[in-house]
Protein backbone atom coordinates (compact mmCIF):
# COMPACT_ATOMS: atom_id res chain seq x y z
CA UNK A 1 0.00 0.00 0.00
CA UNK A 2 1.40 3.38 -1.02
CA UNK A 3 2.07 5.53 2.01
CA UNK A 4 -0.17 8.51 2.49
CA UNK A 5 0.42 11.87 4.06
CA UNK A 6 -1.34 15.16 4.54
CA UNK A 7 0.58 18.33 3.81
CA UNK A 8 -0.12 22.02 4.23
CA UNK A 9 1.98 24.76 2.61
CA UNK A 10 1.37 28.45 3.16
CA UNK A 11 -2.03 27.53 4.58
CA UNK A 12 -4.24 30.29 5.92
CA UNK A 13 -7.84 30.04 7.13
CA UNK A 14 -9.73 33.30 7.50
CA UNK A 15 -13.19 34.27 8.72
CA UNK A 16 -14.62 37.78 8.69
CA UNK A 17 -11.24 39.29 7.76
CA UNK A 18 -9.52 37.62 10.74
CA UNK A 19 -6.86 34.94 10.38
CA UNK A 20 -8.02 31.88 12.34
CA UNK A 21 -4.96 29.77 11.69
CA UNK A 22 -1.81 29.79 9.59
CA UNK A 23 0.53 26.87 8.88
CA UNK A 24 3.60 27.66 6.77
CA UNK A 25 4.74 24.10 6.34
CA UNK A 26 3.26 21.01 7.91
CA UNK A 27 3.63 17.41 6.78
CA UNK A 28 2.06 14.52 8.66
CA UNK A 29 2.88 11.03 7.39
CA UNK A 30 1.71 7.65 8.66
CA UNK A 31 1.55 7.66 12.47
CA UNK A 32 -0.38 9.06 15.39
CA UNK A 33 -0.16 12.84 15.62
CA UNK A 34 -1.31 15.14 18.40
CA UNK A 35 -2.55 18.63 17.58
CA UNK A 36 -2.51 20.62 20.81
CA UNK A 37 -2.94 24.22 21.85
CA UNK A 38 -5.07 26.45 24.09
CA UNK A 39 -8.80 27.00 23.50
CA UNK A 40 -9.36 29.13 20.42
CA UNK A 41 -5.77 28.70 19.19
CA UNK A 42 -6.92 27.39 15.80
CA UNK A 43 -6.72 23.57 16.11
CA UNK A 44 -10.25 23.00 14.81
CA UNK A 45 -9.79 25.46 11.94
CA UNK A 46 -6.58 23.68 10.92
CA UNK A 47 -8.30 20.29 11.07
CA UNK A 48 -11.25 21.63 9.01
CA UNK A 49 -8.87 22.97 6.38
CA UNK A 50 -7.07 19.61 6.18
CA UNK A 51 -10.51 17.97 5.81
CA UNK A 52 -11.38 20.45 3.05
CA UNK A 53 -14.59 21.73 4.61
CA UNK A 54 -13.59 25.38 5.00
CA UNK A 55 -12.14 27.62 2.34
CA UNK A 56 -8.46 28.40 2.74
CA UNK A 57 -5.55 30.08 1.02
CA UNK A 58 -2.42 28.14 0.25
CA UNK A 59 -2.14 24.43 -0.39
CA UNK A 60 -3.37 21.25 1.24
CA UNK A 61 -2.24 18.03 -0.40
CA UNK A 62 -3.58 14.60 0.48
CA UNK A 63 -1.77 11.36 -0.43
CA UNK A 64 0.37 12.97 -3.10
CA UNK A 65 -1.04 15.74 -5.19
CA UNK A 66 -4.77 15.68 -4.51
CA UNK A 67 -6.70 18.39 -2.71
CA UNK A 68 -8.99 17.26 0.15
CA UNK A 69 -12.04 17.84 -2.08
CA UNK A 70 -10.57 15.40 -4.62
CA UNK A 71 -9.72 12.80 -2.00
CA UNK A 72 -12.94 12.49 0.02
CA UNK A 73 -12.84 8.71 0.02
CA UNK A 74 -9.43 8.80 1.73
CA UNK A 75 -10.47 11.15 4.54
CA UNK A 76 -12.38 10.53 7.76
CA UNK A 77 -13.31 13.65 9.71
CA UNK A 78 -14.84 13.77 13.19
CA UNK A 79 -15.96 17.16 14.53
CA UNK A 80 -15.80 18.11 18.19
CA UNK A 81 -19.55 18.80 18.34
CA UNK A 82 -21.57 16.54 16.04
CA UNK A 83 -24.94 18.07 15.18
CA UNK A 84 -26.77 14.79 14.82
CA UNK A 85 -30.50 14.71 13.99
CA UNK A 86 -32.66 14.19 17.08
CA UNK A 87 -34.39 11.09 15.68
CA UNK A 88 -31.31 9.35 14.23
CA UNK A 89 -30.08 6.17 15.86
CA UNK A 90 -26.44 5.32 16.50
CA UNK A 91 -26.59 2.74 13.68
CA UNK A 92 -27.91 5.42 11.31
CA UNK A 93 -24.99 7.68 12.21
CA UNK A 94 -22.41 5.03 11.34
CA UNK A 95 -24.23 3.94 8.18
CA UNK A 96 -24.93 7.45 6.83
CA UNK A 97 -21.25 8.25 7.34
CA UNK A 98 -20.23 5.63 4.79
CA UNK A 99 -21.59 7.78 1.93
CA UNK A 100 -19.15 7.60 -0.97
CA UNK A 101 -17.19 4.78 0.65
CA UNK A 102 -19.57 1.84 0.04
CA UNK A 103 -19.32 -0.13 3.28
CA UNK A 104 -21.24 -3.39 3.75
CA UNK A 105 -23.41 -4.15 6.79
CA UNK A 106 -20.55 -6.39 7.97
CA UNK A 107 -18.06 -3.53 7.78
CA UNK A 108 -20.40 -1.25 9.70
CA UNK A 109 -20.71 -3.88 12.41
CA UNK A 110 -16.93 -4.35 12.39
CA UNK A 111 -16.42 -0.62 12.96
CA UNK A 112 -19.02 -0.59 15.76
CA UNK A 113 -17.25 -3.52 17.42
CA UNK A 114 -13.83 -1.85 17.16
CA UNK A 115 -15.19 1.25 18.88
CA UNK A 116 -17.09 -0.86 21.43
CA UNK A 117 -20.55 0.48 20.51
CA UNK A 118 -22.10 -2.67 19.03
CA UNK A 119 -24.76 -2.76 21.75
CA UNK A 120 -25.78 0.86 21.15
CA UNK A 121 -26.70 0.70 17.45
CA UNK A 122 -30.49 0.78 18.02
CA UNK A 123 -30.33 3.61 20.56
CA UNK A 124 -31.15 7.15 19.49
CA UNK A 125 -27.93 9.14 19.35
CA UNK A 126 -29.16 11.93 21.61
CA UNK A 127 -30.03 9.47 24.38
CA UNK A 128 -26.36 8.38 24.60
CA UNK A 129 -23.86 9.77 27.09
CA UNK A 130 -21.17 12.18 25.90
CA UNK A 131 -18.55 9.42 25.90
CA UNK A 132 -20.78 6.98 24.03
CA UNK A 133 -21.48 9.64 21.41
CA UNK A 134 -17.74 10.12 20.86
CA UNK A 135 -17.32 6.37 20.38
CA UNK A 136 -20.21 6.19 17.88
CA UNK A 137 -18.68 9.07 15.92
CA UNK A 138 -15.34 7.28 15.95
CA UNK A 139 -17.05 4.12 14.63
CA UNK A 140 -18.58 6.24 11.86
CA UNK A 141 -15.11 7.36 10.78
CA UNK A 142 -13.68 3.83 11.03
CA UNK A 143 -16.47 2.35 8.88
CA UNK A 144 -15.18 4.43 5.94
CA UNK A 145 -11.75 2.78 6.32
CA UNK A 146 -10.05 6.11 5.61
CA UNK A 147 -6.31 6.47 4.98
CA UNK A 148 -6.29 9.76 6.87
CA UNK A 149 -8.27 10.25 10.11
CA UNK A 150 -8.80 13.83 11.28
CA UNK A 151 -10.31 13.64 14.77
CA UNK A 152 -11.33 16.69 16.77
CA UNK A 153 -11.24 15.91 20.50
CA UNK A 154 -12.00 12.18 20.18
CA UNK A 155 -10.91 11.59 23.78
CA UNK A 156 -13.27 14.15 25.36
CA UNK A 157 -15.92 12.72 27.70
CA UNK A 158 -14.32 9.24 27.64
CA UNK A 159 -13.78 7.35 30.88
CA UNK A 160 -10.28 6.10 31.71
CA UNK A 161 -10.84 2.63 30.27
CA UNK A 162 -12.14 4.05 27.01
CA UNK A 163 -9.33 6.61 26.77
CA UNK A 164 -6.87 3.74 27.02
CA UNK A 165 -8.67 1.57 24.51
CA UNK A 166 -9.20 4.40 21.98
CA UNK A 167 -5.54 5.43 22.19
CA UNK A 168 -4.58 1.76 21.73
CA UNK A 169 -6.94 1.47 18.76
CA UNK A 170 -5.65 4.66 17.13
CA UNK A 171 -2.04 3.54 17.64
CA UNK A 172 -2.73 0.23 15.94
CA UNK A 173 -4.47 2.02 13.04
CA UNK A 174 -1.45 4.32 12.73
CA UNK A 175 0.91 1.31 12.80
CA UNK A 176 -1.02 -0.07 9.84
CA UNK A 177 0.14 2.91 7.76
CA UNK A 178 -2.68 5.37 8.37
CA UNK A 179 -2.31 9.03 9.21
CA UNK A 180 -4.19 9.73 12.45
CA UNK A 181 -4.41 13.35 13.62
CA UNK A 182 -5.95 13.95 17.05
CA UNK A 183 -6.77 17.47 18.20
CA UNK A 184 -7.19 17.85 21.94
CA UNK A 185 -5.72 18.81 25.28
CA UNK A 186 -4.31 15.52 26.49
CA UNK A 187 -0.82 16.61 27.51
CA UNK A 188 -0.75 13.78 30.02
CA UNK A 189 -0.85 11.18 27.22
CA UNK A 190 1.52 12.91 24.79
CA UNK A 191 3.95 9.99 24.87
CA UNK A 192 1.39 7.84 23.11
CA UNK A 193 1.78 10.02 19.98
CA UNK A 194 4.48 9.86 17.35
CA UNK A 195 4.54 13.61 16.85
CA UNK A 196 3.02 16.66 18.44
CA UNK A 197 2.09 19.91 16.69
CA UNK A 198 1.53 22.91 18.93
CA UNK A 199 -0.82 25.66 17.76
CA UNK A 200 -0.66 29.05 19.41
CA UNK A 201 -2.70 32.16 18.54
CA UNK A 202 -3.46 30.93 15.05
CA UNK A 203 0.02 29.64 14.20
CA UNK A 204 1.76 26.29 14.31
CA UNK A 205 4.76 26.94 16.52
CA UNK A 206 6.22 23.46 17.00
CA UNK A 207 6.12 20.08 15.31
CA UNK A 208 8.30 17.27 16.62
CA UNK A 209 8.59 14.35 18.98
CA UNK A 210 6.55 14.65 22.19
CA UNK A 211 9.66 13.85 24.25
CA UNK A 212 11.43 16.89 22.82
CA UNK A 213 8.84 19.64 23.17
CA UNK A 214 10.24 22.08 25.75
CA UNK A 215 8.16 22.49 28.87
CA UNK A 216 8.94 26.24 28.86
CA UNK A 217 7.37 26.56 25.38
CA UNK A 218 4.23 24.77 26.55
CA UNK A 219 4.07 27.00 29.63
CA UNK A 220 4.40 30.09 27.48
CA UNK A 221 1.72 29.00 25.04
CA UNK A 222 -0.75 27.75 27.67
CA UNK A 223 0.07 30.71 29.96
CA UNK A 224 0.15 28.48 33.01
CA UNK A 225 2.67 26.64 35.13
CA UNK A 226 3.12 23.00 34.15
CA UNK A 227 4.79 20.10 35.90
CA UNK A 228 6.23 17.03 34.31
CA UNK A 229 6.83 13.57 35.68
CA UNK A 230 7.99 10.20 34.41
CA UNK A 231 5.60 7.26 34.56
CA UNK A 232 7.17 3.97 33.47
CA UNK A 233 9.76 6.03 31.62
CA UNK A 234 7.13 8.07 29.70
CA UNK A 235 6.81 11.82 29.93
CA UNK A 236 3.60 13.05 31.60
CA UNK A 237 2.74 16.76 31.67
CA UNK A 238 0.14 18.16 34.05
CA UNK A 239 -1.06 21.65 35.01
CA UNK A 240 0.94 22.63 38.07
CA UNK A 241 -1.57 25.28 39.13
CA UNK A 242 -4.03 22.56 40.15
CA UNK A 243 -1.68 21.19 42.75
CA UNK A 244 -0.75 24.68 43.82
CA UNK A 245 -4.38 25.60 44.37
CA UNK A 246 -5.08 22.38 46.30
CA UNK A 247 -2.12 23.05 48.55
CA UNK A 248 -3.23 26.68 48.96
CA UNK A 249 -6.79 25.65 49.85
CA UNK A 250 -5.53 23.12 52.41
CA UNK A 251 -3.28 25.72 53.98
CA UNK A 252 -6.25 28.09 54.16
CA UNK A 253 -8.41 25.43 55.82
CA UNK A 254 -5.70 24.75 58.36
CA UNK A 255 -5.28 28.39 59.11
CA UNK A 256 -9.02 28.90 59.48
CA UNK A 257 -9.28 25.76 61.57
CA UNK A 258 -6.36 26.91 63.78
CA UNK B 1 -36.46 -6.50 7.34
CA UNK B 2 -38.49 -4.56 9.85
CA UNK B 3 -39.02 -1.75 7.38
CA UNK B 4 -40.03 -4.16 4.62
CA UNK B 5 -42.64 -5.75 6.89
CA UNK B 6 -43.91 -2.31 7.86
CA UNK B 7 -44.21 -1.29 4.20
CA UNK B 8 -46.12 -4.45 3.29
CA UNK B 9 -48.44 -3.98 6.25
CA UNK B 10 -49.02 -0.32 5.34
CA UNK B 11 -49.59 -1.16 1.67
CA UNK B 12 -52.32 -3.62 2.63
CA UNK B 13 -53.81 -0.84 4.75
CA UNK B 14 -53.81 1.56 1.79
CA UNK B 15 -55.60 -0.95 -0.46
CA UNK B 16 -58.17 -1.79 2.22
CA UNK B 17 -58.90 1.84 3.07
CA UNK B 18 -59.14 2.76 -0.63
CA UNK B 19 -61.88 0.15 -1.03
CA UNK B 20 -63.68 1.46 2.04
CA UNK B 21 -63.32 5.02 0.74
CA UNK B 22 -64.91 3.98 -2.56
CA UNK B 23 -67.68 2.08 -0.78
CA UNK B 24 -69.07 4.54 1.72
CA UNK B 25 -70.54 8.02 1.69
CA UNK B 26 -73.67 10.05 2.39
CA UNK B 27 -75.07 9.10 -1.04
CA UNK B 28 -75.28 5.46 0.03
CA UNK B 29 -72.98 2.59 0.76
CA UNK B 30 -71.80 0.05 -1.80
CA UNK B 31 -70.35 -3.33 -0.99
CA UNK B 32 -66.64 -3.70 -1.82
CA UNK B 33 -67.64 -6.46 -4.26
CA UNK B 34 -70.01 -4.13 -6.05
CA UNK B 35 -67.25 -1.51 -6.22
CA UNK B 36 -64.83 -4.06 -7.66
CA UNK B 37 -67.41 -5.21 -10.23
CA UNK B 38 -68.11 -1.64 -11.39
CA UNK B 39 -64.39 -0.90 -11.63
CA UNK B 40 -63.61 -4.10 -13.54
CA UNK B 41 -66.47 -3.80 -16.01
CA UNK B 42 -65.68 -0.12 -16.60
CA UNK B 43 -69.30 0.61 -15.95
CA UNK B 44 -68.93 2.85 -12.93
CA UNK B 45 -71.88 4.95 -11.79
CA UNK B 46 -71.38 8.74 -11.31
CA UNK B 47 -71.19 8.42 -7.53
CA UNK B 48 -68.32 5.96 -7.87
CA UNK B 49 -66.60 8.35 -10.31
CA UNK B 50 -66.81 11.09 -7.69
CA UNK B 51 -65.57 8.80 -4.95
CA UNK B 52 -62.66 7.72 -7.14
CA UNK B 53 -61.62 11.34 -7.57
CA UNK B 54 -61.92 11.88 -3.84
CA UNK B 55 -60.04 8.69 -2.95
CA UNK B 56 -57.23 9.46 -5.39
CA UNK B 57 -57.04 13.00 -4.02
CA UNK B 58 -56.67 11.60 -0.48
CA UNK B 59 -53.95 9.17 -1.62
CA UNK B 60 -52.00 11.92 -3.41
CA UNK B 61 -52.51 14.28 -0.49
CA UNK B 62 -51.24 11.81 2.11
CA UNK B 63 -48.30 10.63 0.03
CA UNK B 64 -47.27 14.18 -0.85
CA UNK B 65 -47.59 15.63 2.64
CA UNK B 66 -45.74 12.80 4.37
CA UNK B 67 -42.89 12.59 1.85
CA UNK B 68 -42.48 16.39 1.83
CA UNK B 69 -42.61 16.52 5.62
CA UNK B 70 -39.94 13.82 5.91
CA UNK B 71 -37.67 15.54 3.41
CA UNK B 72 -38.14 18.88 5.12
CA UNK B 73 -37.21 17.26 8.46
CA UNK B 74 -33.97 15.94 6.96
CA UNK B 75 -33.15 19.10 5.02
CA UNK B 76 -33.70 21.37 8.01
CA UNK B 77 -32.45 18.75 10.52
CA UNK B 78 -35.50 19.42 12.61
CA UNK B 79 -38.01 16.72 13.57
CA UNK B 80 -40.69 19.37 14.10
CA UNK B 81 -40.48 20.55 10.48
CA UNK B 82 -43.50 20.03 8.24
CA UNK B 83 -44.18 20.71 4.54
CA UNK B 84 -45.65 24.13 5.31
CA UNK B 85 -42.75 25.43 7.39
CA UNK B 86 -41.31 27.56 4.61
CA UNK B 87 -44.44 29.62 4.08
CA UNK B 88 -46.03 27.71 1.20
CA UNK B 89 -49.38 26.92 2.84
CA UNK B 90 -50.06 30.54 3.74
CA UNK B 91 -48.83 31.63 0.29
CA UNK B 92 -51.00 29.10 -1.55
CA UNK B 93 -54.05 29.87 0.61
CA UNK B 94 -53.50 33.57 -0.13
CA UNK B 95 -53.46 32.78 -3.85
CA UNK B 96 -56.84 31.03 -3.63
CA UNK B 97 -58.39 33.84 -1.55
CA UNK B 98 -57.10 36.45 -4.05
CA UNK B 99 -58.98 34.77 -6.90
CA UNK B 100 -62.11 34.53 -4.76
CA UNK B 101 -61.95 38.20 -3.89
CA UNK B 102 -61.54 39.45 -7.47
CA UNK B 103 -63.70 37.04 -9.43
CA UNK B 104 -67.47 36.88 -9.31
CA UNK B 105 -67.56 33.37 -10.60
CA UNK B 106 -64.22 31.81 -9.74
CA UNK B 107 -62.96 29.04 -11.91
CA UNK B 108 -61.55 26.11 -9.89
CA UNK B 109 -58.55 25.88 -12.22
CA UNK B 110 -57.80 29.60 -11.78
CA UNK B 111 -57.99 29.15 -8.00
CA UNK B 112 -55.68 26.17 -8.22
CA UNK B 113 -53.11 27.87 -10.43
CA UNK B 114 -53.15 31.01 -8.31
CA UNK B 115 -52.62 28.87 -5.20
CA UNK B 116 -49.72 27.05 -6.84
CA UNK B 117 -48.16 30.31 -8.03
CA UNK B 118 -48.49 32.15 -4.70
CA UNK B 119 -47.20 29.13 -2.79
CA UNK B 120 -44.13 29.23 -5.02
CA UNK B 121 -43.76 33.01 -4.64
CA UNK B 122 -43.93 32.69 -0.84
CA UNK B 123 -41.28 29.96 -0.97
CA UNK B 124 -38.98 32.06 -3.16
CA UNK B 125 -39.31 35.00 -0.76
CA UNK B 126 -38.41 32.64 2.12
CA UNK B 127 -35.37 31.28 0.31
CA UNK B 128 -34.26 34.82 -0.57
CA UNK B 129 -34.61 36.01 3.02
CA UNK B 130 -32.99 32.79 4.28
CA UNK B 131 -29.99 33.33 1.98
CA UNK B 132 -29.75 36.94 3.16
CA UNK B 133 -29.62 35.69 6.76
CA UNK B 134 -27.07 32.96 6.07
CA UNK B 135 -29.02 30.09 4.44
CA UNK B 136 -28.57 27.68 7.37
CA UNK B 137 -31.55 25.63 8.59
CA UNK B 138 -32.40 28.13 11.33
CA UNK B 139 -32.36 31.12 8.94
CA UNK B 140 -34.73 29.29 6.61
CA UNK B 141 -37.10 28.39 9.45
CA UNK B 142 -37.15 31.96 10.79
CA UNK B 143 -37.78 33.32 7.27
CA UNK B 144 -40.48 30.67 6.68
CA UNK B 145 -42.36 31.41 9.88
CA UNK B 146 -42.18 35.21 9.29
CA UNK B 147 -43.35 35.05 5.67
CA UNK B 148 -46.06 32.53 6.60
CA UNK B 149 -47.47 34.87 9.26
CA UNK B 150 -47.30 37.83 6.87
CA UNK B 151 -49.40 35.94 4.31
CA UNK B 152 -51.84 34.82 7.03
CA UNK B 153 -52.18 38.46 8.01
CA UNK B 154 -53.08 39.36 4.43
CA UNK B 155 -55.59 36.49 4.23
CA UNK B 156 -57.30 37.66 7.42
CA UNK B 157 -57.43 41.25 6.12
CA UNK B 158 -58.96 40.10 2.84
CA UNK B 159 -61.50 37.88 4.58
CA UNK B 160 -62.43 40.74 6.90
CA UNK B 161 -62.62 43.52 4.29
CA UNK B 162 -63.74 41.83 1.08
CA UNK B 163 -67.27 40.44 0.96
CA UNK B 164 -66.34 38.45 -2.13
CA UNK B 165 -63.46 36.73 -0.37
CA UNK B 166 -65.83 35.60 2.34
CA UNK B 167 -67.11 33.10 -0.18
CA UNK B 168 -64.01 31.11 0.76
CA UNK B 169 -65.18 27.90 2.17
CA UNK B 170 -63.90 27.44 5.70
CA UNK B 171 -63.78 23.69 5.04
CA UNK B 172 -61.16 24.37 2.36
CA UNK B 173 -59.21 26.63 4.70
CA UNK B 174 -58.66 23.66 7.02
CA UNK B 175 -58.26 21.12 4.27
CA UNK B 176 -60.58 18.85 2.36
CA UNK B 177 -60.53 16.48 -0.59
CA UNK B 178 -64.24 17.04 -1.27
CA UNK B 179 -63.73 19.35 -4.25
CA UNK B 180 -61.09 17.94 -6.55
CA UNK B 181 -61.47 18.35 -10.30
CA UNK B 182 -59.92 15.98 -12.78
CA UNK B 183 -57.37 18.51 -13.97
CA UNK B 184 -56.23 19.68 -10.51
CA UNK B 185 -55.99 16.07 -9.43
CA UNK B 186 -53.75 15.08 -12.34
CA UNK B 187 -51.52 18.15 -12.10
CA UNK B 188 -51.10 17.64 -8.34
CA UNK B 189 -50.51 13.92 -8.83
CA UNK B 190 -47.81 14.65 -11.40
CA UNK B 191 -46.11 17.23 -9.14
CA UNK B 192 -46.17 14.83 -6.16
CA UNK B 193 -44.91 11.88 -8.24
CA UNK B 194 -42.08 13.99 -9.66
CA UNK B 195 -41.16 15.27 -6.19
CA UNK B 196 -41.03 11.75 -4.75
CA UNK B 197 -38.90 10.58 -7.71
CA UNK B 198 -36.44 13.43 -7.02
CA UNK B 199 -36.40 12.56 -3.31
CA UNK B 200 -35.47 8.98 -4.22
CA UNK B 201 -32.67 10.30 -6.46
CA UNK B 202 -31.36 12.50 -3.63
CA UNK B 203 -31.78 9.77 -0.99
CA UNK B 204 -28.13 8.81 -0.32
CA UNK B 205 -27.12 12.46 0.07
CA UNK B 206 -30.17 13.37 2.15
CA UNK B 207 -29.33 10.52 4.52
CA UNK B 208 -25.97 12.16 5.33
CA UNK B 209 -27.76 15.29 6.60
CA UNK B 210 -28.59 13.44 9.85
CA UNK B 211 -24.87 13.84 10.65
CA UNK B 212 -24.89 17.64 10.56
CA UNK B 213 -23.64 20.01 7.89
CA UNK B 214 -19.97 19.76 8.76
CA UNK B 215 -19.75 15.97 8.54
CA UNK B 216 -21.98 15.90 5.48
CA UNK B 217 -19.64 18.35 3.75
CA UNK B 218 -16.61 16.27 4.77
CA UNK B 219 -18.18 13.32 2.93
CA UNK B 220 -18.29 15.36 -0.27
CA UNK B 221 -21.90 16.57 -0.16
CA UNK B 222 -22.59 20.14 -1.29
CA UNK B 223 -24.83 20.83 1.69
CA UNK B 224 -26.14 24.24 0.60
CA UNK B 225 -27.18 23.03 -2.84
CA UNK B 226 -28.68 19.81 -1.48
CA UNK B 227 -30.69 21.70 1.15
CA UNK B 228 -32.03 24.09 -1.48
CA UNK B 229 -32.96 21.20 -3.80
CA UNK B 230 -34.68 19.28 -1.00
CA UNK B 231 -36.75 22.18 0.33
CA UNK B 232 -37.66 23.25 -3.22
CA UNK B 233 -38.93 19.80 -4.12
CA UNK B 234 -40.88 19.49 -0.85
CA UNK B 235 -42.34 22.97 -1.11
CA UNK B 236 -43.40 22.50 -4.74
CA UNK B 237 -45.38 19.42 -3.73
CA UNK B 238 -46.82 21.23 -0.70
CA UNK B 239 -47.92 24.21 -2.84
CA UNK B 240 -49.73 21.95 -5.29
CA UNK B 241 -51.37 20.05 -2.44
CA UNK B 242 -52.58 23.20 -0.69
CA UNK B 243 -53.92 24.55 -3.99
CA UNK B 244 -55.84 21.29 -4.48
CA UNK B 245 -57.02 20.47 -0.96
CA UNK B 246 -56.23 23.42 1.33
CA UNK B 247 -53.76 23.22 4.19
CA UNK B 248 -54.30 19.84 5.83
CA UNK B 249 -52.42 19.78 9.10
CA UNK B 250 -50.44 17.20 11.03
CA UNK B 251 -49.95 14.42 8.43
CA UNK B 252 -46.74 15.97 7.14
CA UNK B 253 -45.36 16.23 10.66
CA UNK B 254 -46.65 13.10 12.34
CA UNK B 255 -46.38 10.39 9.66
CA UNK B 256 -42.59 10.77 9.17
CA UNK B 257 -42.11 11.01 12.91
CA UNK B 258 -44.05 7.85 13.65
CA UNK B 259 -42.20 5.93 10.94
CA UNK B 260 -38.76 7.12 12.04
CA UNK B 261 -39.52 6.23 15.66
CA UNK B 262 -40.63 2.77 14.54
CA UNK B 263 -37.91 1.80 12.03
CA UNK B 264 -35.09 4.34 12.37
CA UNK B 265 -33.82 7.03 10.06
CA UNK B 266 -32.56 5.33 6.89
CA UNK B 267 -33.90 7.93 4.50
CA UNK B 268 -35.14 5.67 1.71
CA UNK B 269 -36.91 3.27 4.08
CA UNK B 270 -38.38 6.18 6.02
CA UNK B 271 -39.58 7.71 2.73
CA UNK B 272 -41.39 4.51 1.73
CA UNK B 273 -42.94 4.06 5.17
CA UNK B 274 -43.92 7.72 5.58
CA UNK B 275 -45.49 7.92 2.12
CA UNK B 276 -47.64 4.86 2.80
CA UNK B 277 -48.56 5.97 6.33
CA UNK B 278 -49.44 9.41 4.97
CA UNK B 279 -51.82 7.77 2.48
CA UNK B 280 -53.42 5.78 5.29
CA UNK B 281 -53.80 8.89 7.47
CA UNK B 282 -55.40 10.92 4.67
CA UNK B 283 -57.70 8.10 3.52
CA UNK B 284 -58.69 7.27 7.08
CA UNK B 285 -59.36 10.91 7.96
CA UNK B 286 -61.44 11.44 4.85
CA UNK B 287 -63.51 8.33 5.60
CA UNK B 288 -63.95 9.55 9.18
CA UNK B 289 -65.17 13.04 8.14
CA UNK B 290 -67.68 11.46 5.76
CA UNK B 291 -69.03 9.19 8.49
CA UNK B 292 -69.09 11.89 11.19
CA UNK B 293 -70.28 14.69 8.91
CA UNK B 294 -73.17 12.86 7.25
CA UNK B 295 -74.04 15.20 4.37
CA UNK B 296 -71.98 18.12 5.72
CA UNK B 297 -68.28 18.49 4.94
CA UNK B 298 -65.94 18.65 7.92
CA UNK B 299 -62.33 19.80 7.38
CA UNK B 300 -59.72 17.02 7.40
CA UNK B 301 -57.45 18.80 9.87
CA UNK B 302 -60.11 18.26 12.55
CA UNK B 303 -59.54 14.50 12.35
CA UNK B 304 -55.81 14.45 11.56
CA UNK B 305 -55.05 16.69 14.55
CA UNK B 306 -57.50 15.12 17.01
CA UNK B 307 -56.43 11.58 16.18
CA UNK B 308 -52.79 12.27 15.34
CA UNK B 309 -51.69 14.18 18.42
CA UNK B 310 -52.42 11.45 21.00
CA UNK B 311 -50.87 8.82 18.70
CA UNK B 312 -47.72 10.91 18.35
CA UNK B 313 -47.60 11.53 22.09
CA UNK B 314 -48.02 7.83 22.82
CA UNK B 315 -45.33 6.81 20.32
CA UNK B 316 -42.84 9.34 21.67
CA UNK B 317 -43.51 8.25 25.22
CA UNK B 318 -43.19 4.56 24.40
CA UNK B 319 -39.93 4.94 22.58
CA UNK B 320 -38.48 7.01 25.41
CA UNK B 321 -38.25 10.38 23.69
Amino acid sequence: MKQCSVEARGLEVRAGGRVLVRAESLRLGPGLHALIGPNGAGKTSLLRALAGIVSYRGEVKVCGDRSPAEARELLGYMPAYPEVDLLARAGNVIEAGTYGASASDGEILWAARLAGVEALLDRRFITLSGGERRLVCLARVLARRPRILLLDEPLSFLDLKNVASVIGLLRSIARAGRVVVVAGHELQYLSAFDTVTLVSRGKTVYTGAPEDIPLSLLERVYETRLVEARVGGFRVILPGEIFGSIAGANDGDLQQGG
Amino acid sequence: MRSLLLSIFLLIGVVALSLVSLSIGPAGNLSPLDVARQLVTGNARPILHYRMLRTLAAIILGAGLASSGLTMQYALRNPMADPYLLGVSAGAAFGVVVVLSVSRNPNPLAMYLSGLAWGTIAFLIVVGLGAYMGAGPTSLIVAGVSVGYAFFGMIILMLARSPAAQRVNYTWLFGTVAYPTRITLWVTGAVVAASIALMVALAPRLYTLVLGDEVSASLGVNVGRLRLAAVSVSSAAASALVAMAGPVGFIGLAAPWAVRLAIGSRYLEALAGSTLLGMIAALGSDIAVRIVGGGAEIPLTAVTALFGSPVLFYLSRRTGW
